[in-house]
């Protein structure tokens, strides 16, 4: 999301505006709150719309980073996650903690999260249920997906809940999806 | 040196995209005399009598500049374009007055349904290349060699194909691989209105293919 990239100062045709991102994504979501009237419905469309964007975006990701290859652990999934796939498309790199003990668990702590840079909840509790960035969540979903890690994610904390001031995402590892596992990988 | 085709299959064996590229075409032309000499099938394909630089298995193209084509009513009937009444092409042939003749010959083209079915098969050979292999984590074919041409296979994790077949001289033929993987991630699946698992129809993909087809070597 950086404006600019390289020393000549020319603008990288793949970036936009880190300001026009987070306000597309703002006027999109309240756009989304006013069709559904449903705080709950929202946050299913966004993560749907978020899962159907981390199918293709998995494609990107991979073609742009040939190096990478298949994961043989969670902790691997998380590393290429936070490293990596945040850093390519949102500019960031979120913090990995709170393993559990079985290391199939783990927290995403994104501070500060790039979508909610200008964003302050109403108090009178009418968006408490919403989770704004459920689309991250839906993304991470299904681009592990399309390498057949079937995974939970959920948006733990948001900024309208609580005093938090950062997102944290928790991915729970559920199966890798045996049936679809192209021939030639294993 | 040339790249001659490109296909990518999706993890279904489905064919998602296929090009070829037309600067390689083999054909040649020769003026024949009464009887002709090249034994015919009911199909216009050469079975014997072949001589240099017409070649056995090739089909007939063209007679007199004219092109031929099955005529619907019934598909094993070659007829000539452009004729009055469409003329049967073998009657055409087998008349005495109509000689000297000049018939071009070519490789049959690969229809869809042709290429449909030899991706499908090389799906099946590159599972068999990966369950055969005795040693763990073998990758499945990643290229077939000929003495005259090459075929080259990109795997990647999600399970596409992208395959090229070229020159066995052609260099660089992984990396424009991996790029035309770049392409397809950019120009197939950004297009919002592309459908997972369909076959491609853009045109800005087929251009950004075509050109990174021509400067293949500088990839």
């Amino acid at each position: 999301m950086s404006k600019t990239s390289g020393k000549y100062n020319v603008t990288d045709p793949r970036k936009i505006s880190y300001e026009l991102f987070t306000l597309t994504y703002g006027s999109f979501v309240m756009q989304l709150i006013k069709d559904y009237e449903d705080v709950d419905e929202v946050n299913k469309q966004l993560d749907t719309i978020g899962y159907n964007m981390g199918n293709r975006m998995i494609e990107d990701f991979l073609a742009r980073n040939p190096h990478i290859s298949r994961c043989s652990d969670f902790r691997e999934t998380a590393e290429v996650l936070s490293k990596q796939a945040f850093k390519m498309f949102l500019g960031i790199q979120p913090q990995v903690t709170n393993w559990n003990n079985s290391f199939d668990e783990f927290s995403l702590i994104i501070d500060p999260n790039p979508l909610t840079e200008f964003v302050e909840f109403p108090d009178h509790g009418k968006f408490e249920k919403l989770n704004y960035s459920q689309i991250i969540c839906g993304a991470i979903r299904g681009a592990l997906e399309m390498v057949q890690l079937k995974v939970e994610c959920n948006l733990k904390t948001d900024q309208n809940k609580g005093d938090s001031t950062y997102t944290e995402i928790r991915i729970k590892f559920v199966e890798i999806i045996q049936d679809a596992i192209p021939v030639g990988e294993d | 040196m040339a790249i001659y085709s490109f296909f990518i299959l999706n993890k279904n064996a489905g064919m998602v995209y296929s090009r070829e590229f037309t600067n390689v075409k083999i054909e040649s032309e020769k003026v024949y005399n009464y009887p002709l000499e090249v034994k015919l099938d009911k199909l216009g394909c050469i079975k014997f009598g072949a001589r240099d630089p017409v070649k056995v298995g090739h089909v007939l193209i063209s007679v007199n500049g004219q092109d031929v084509y099955f005529d619907k009513m019934d598909k094993n009937r070659l007829k000539m374009k452009d004729m009055k009444g469409a003329e049967d092409v073998f009657e055409y042939l087998n008349n005495v007055a109509n000689y000297p003749v000049q018939l071009k010959f070519g490789r049959a083209p690969l229809t869809t349904n042709d290429k449909l079915v030899l991706t499908g098969r090389f799906f099946g050979l590159y599972s068999l290349a990966w369950q055969l292999s005795p040693v763990a984590h073998s990758s499945g074919i990643e290229q077939i060699e000929t003495d005259q041409n090459r075929l080259y296979c990109f795997h990647t994790i999600t399970g596409f194909k992208f395959i090229a077949i070229t020159d066995s001289r052609q260099q660089n033929v992984e990396n424009f691989l991996r790029k035309s993987y770049e392409i397809f991630s950019d120009y197939g699946l950004k297009n919002p209105f592309y459908l997972n698992d369909q076959p491609i129809k853009s045109d800005l993909f087929d251009f950004h293919i075509q050109l990174s087809v021509d400067n293949i070597d500088r990839l």
